[in-house]
């Protein structure tokens, strides 16, 4: 009996000291990381990467510029999250601004709220820059299309197991007459396993 | 003589050991008394000067959430309530070290991981927050996240009176309803009707009246004539709000967490055995607290409709501590007879050692007194239906004999047809009134 409370007591120290110990060290972007299962920054990147492509390489980019014989102007709108998580869509919309920026095949136009810090930027240069170098009201450009999405997810769980399943969908507007030019979705499945003890 | 000099000694022992010892109610205590004064800041700070170890982090953030709430701080409410969900996932795995320390010391090894309810409550808490921050978006989130958590409780939960969760359903329709999805909500008030029925005996909570128009309504608008006519037939209601009016019409729901959730106390006894040892038993009880509240009354210039009380939250914690009390008997029997172990091997050793065993496991066996009792111990809910236009509300607090004991001057809403807004309050006393701060009118 002796020997087994020791035992116990020995079992103890070694399950206090399992968990100590704190480090940081920094890891390359596209490594893997996906440490509970919930949607994460690589997710977010490859799902813009991956649609952005995709509405590229459609008919509706081809036909803008056959027909107006300029690159189409691009908006993002609101990208709505229905998931069973707090996702920051703001995260997700900068990834794919940076897509499309980058692309070179569309212009793309700042958001309702940046656009109204612009405005007062201009008002304020009306009162107090020189006119060589005001910038005038009523230039902007404005956009042809508007991206619009949502993030959806379906969570199938039993006991510690749980089935993760993402859907982004996220559609390209006409503003000039409400057609829809392009249509694109991405799903991400996990399987997660929780543990079921710990020291 | 040698043998009664010891027991003096065991006596001295274990009387200044457990003078020093608190328990986690005695540390919450002046908690409360901030909040009974009405003044949850000052509850805050003085929880955060008097934080518990690792094994109270979720207790302790939970109770801070809360009080935040009351404060209405919304979004440092929801940060903390936020990472009480991921301490939570944290510590839900079984452990190895605490099980070992549980046998010597009892359940307070066990670092606390919410009760069922209080795992609910905790996204209904976040999604009260949401909707006062005007993000009906993440409320949404908070609904679905509240029924993967009911699906495990039903699973986990099979047998016990609290294996669904009737408000969180009812609370999830009202979102889909606000961000205008009648067939998700119509689903969330079929949930919420039968775990209603299903509960309401034990847990003393009716069907509310709102709800059962909102299942009559929605079966309505969605053309499911026979599920209507089973629900008319149910509820023996002549009449309901036809769609067409429902939409002409503003929608307010308020929502009030009356009193504090029930204290946890320790209820022990100690004996001694033929060999000298001296083993104590310690279980929680809760104690009772006086319900003052006999009602709650929302005015709305000419309507005034009585707000219906849809969670006892009081009830809930009561039944499933009833539930836990066999096995946290049985368990403290198995731990009765490792101390004796532990006791017997010391004073193999020496008297002395057996002595300081003796009275280390009797002061360190105290019942888990942890509870989340920041809580209120009921919410009351009342909904009005008001045409487009200015609307000023108030809600009156009535005493047992139907008196007022507080009026709660809740503002004026501009209100558009076809909206819903939701109204908080919090009541404590009817010495410290509404906890929720707001605008002067």
């Amino acid at each position: 009996m002796k020997a087994r409370i020791r035992g116990a007591l020995v079992l103890l120290a070694v399950a206090a000291l399992v968990g100590c110990g704190h480090s940081v060290e920094r890891i390359d972007r596209d490594a893997e990381h996906d440490l509970s299962g919930r949607w994460n920054d690589q997710d977010s990147r490859l799902v813009a990467e991956e649609m952005i492509a995709d509405a590229l390489d459609r008919p509706w980019l081809r036909d803008f510029r056959r027909e107006e014989g300029k690159r189409p102007t691009v908006i993002v709108g609101d990208v709505r999250n229905l998931s069973h998580e707090h996702i920051n869509t703001r995260t997700f919309v900068n990834d794919i601004q940076r897509e499309l920026i980058n692309s070179g095949q569309v212009d793309f136009v700042a958001d309702a709220d940046q656009r109204e810090r612009i405005r007062e930027e201009r008002r304020d240069q009306d009162l107090h820059a020189s006119e060589e170098t005001r910038q005038a009201m009523g230039e902007e450009l404005g956009a042809d299309y508007m991206l619009l999405g949502s993030v959806n997810s379906i969570i199938d769980q039993e006991g510690r197991r749980q089935v993760r399943y993402y859907q982004v969908d996220m559609e390209l507007v006409s503003l000039a007459d409400n057609r829809k030019v392009w249509i694109g979705n991405k799903e991400i499945r996990k399987l997660v396993r929780s543990a079921s003890a710990r020291p | 003589m040698r043998r009664r000099l010891r027991r003096a000694w065991l006596v001295v022992g274990v009387a200044a050991a457990l003078a020093g010892c608190t328990t986690y109610g005695d540390r919450m205590a002046p908690v409360e008394a901030a909040v009974e004064e009405g003044d949850p800041r000052r509850a805050v700070e003085l929880l955060d000067a008097d934080s518990g170890g690792a094994g109270d982090r979720v207790v302790d953030l939970l109770n801070r959430g809360a009080l935040l709430r009351m404060a209405g701080e919304f979004e440092a409410s929801n940060r903390t309530l936020e990472e009480a969900y991921d301490a939570i996932a944290e510590v839900d795995p079984l452990s190895v070290s605490e099980s070992v320390g549980s046998l010597m010391v009892g359940e307070t090894a066990f670092a606390y991981a919410g009760e069922p309810h209080e795992r609910v409550l905790l996204h209904l808490l976040m999604a009260f927050n949401y909707l006062e921050l005007g993000d009906p978006d993440a409320a949404r989130v908070e609904a679905l996240r509240v029924d993967l958590r009911l699906q495990r409780l039903a699973a986990e939960q099979g047998r016990s009176a609290y294996r669904h969760d009737p408000f969180a359903r009812y609370l999830s329709g009202l979102i889909f309803e606000h961000l205008g999805e009648p067939d998700q909500a119509l689903v969330a008030y079929r949930q919420a009707y039968q775990a209603y029925r299903e509960q309401g005996g034990r847990l003393d909570v009716a069907v509310p009246r709102s709800l059962q128009l909102d299942l009559l309504r929605l079966a309505d608008q969605l053309g499911l004539d026979d599920e209507r006519d089973e629900w008319q037939a149910a509820f023996g209601l002549e009449s309901w709000p036809a769609p067409e009016a429902h939409r002409a019409q503003a929608h307010v729901v308020v929502i009030t967490g009356v009193g504090l959730g029930p204290r946890k106390r320790e209820q022990g006894f100690a004996v001694q055995d033929r060999q000298g040892r001296i083993h104590s038993v310690a279980l929680p009880y809760y104690e009772p607290r006086r319900r003052p509240l006999g009602g709650v009354q929302l005015s709305a210039g000419e309507a005034s409709v009585p707000a219906e009380p849809v969670h006892d939250v009081d009830a809930v914690a009561r039944i499933l501590l009833e539930e836990q009390q066999g096995v946290l008997a049985a368990r403290a029997l198995g731990r009765l007879l490792v101390q004796k172990e532990m006791i017997d091997q010391a004073r193999e050793a020496s008297p002395v050692a057996g002595l300081a065993m003796n009275v280390f496991t009797l002061v360190a066996d105290r019942a888990d007194t942890r509870t989340w009792g920041m809580l209120p111990a009921q919410y009351y809910m009342a909904r009005v239906a008001l045409p487009p236009g200015e609307h000023r509300l108030e809600l009156v607090y009535q005493g047992l004999g139907g008196q007022p004991l507080t009026r709660v001057d809740l503002g004026t809403l501009e209100l558009e047809a076809g909206t819903y807004h939701f109204v908080f309050d919090r009541w404590v006393s009817a010495r410290a009134g509404s906890l929720t701060p707001r605008e002067a009118p």
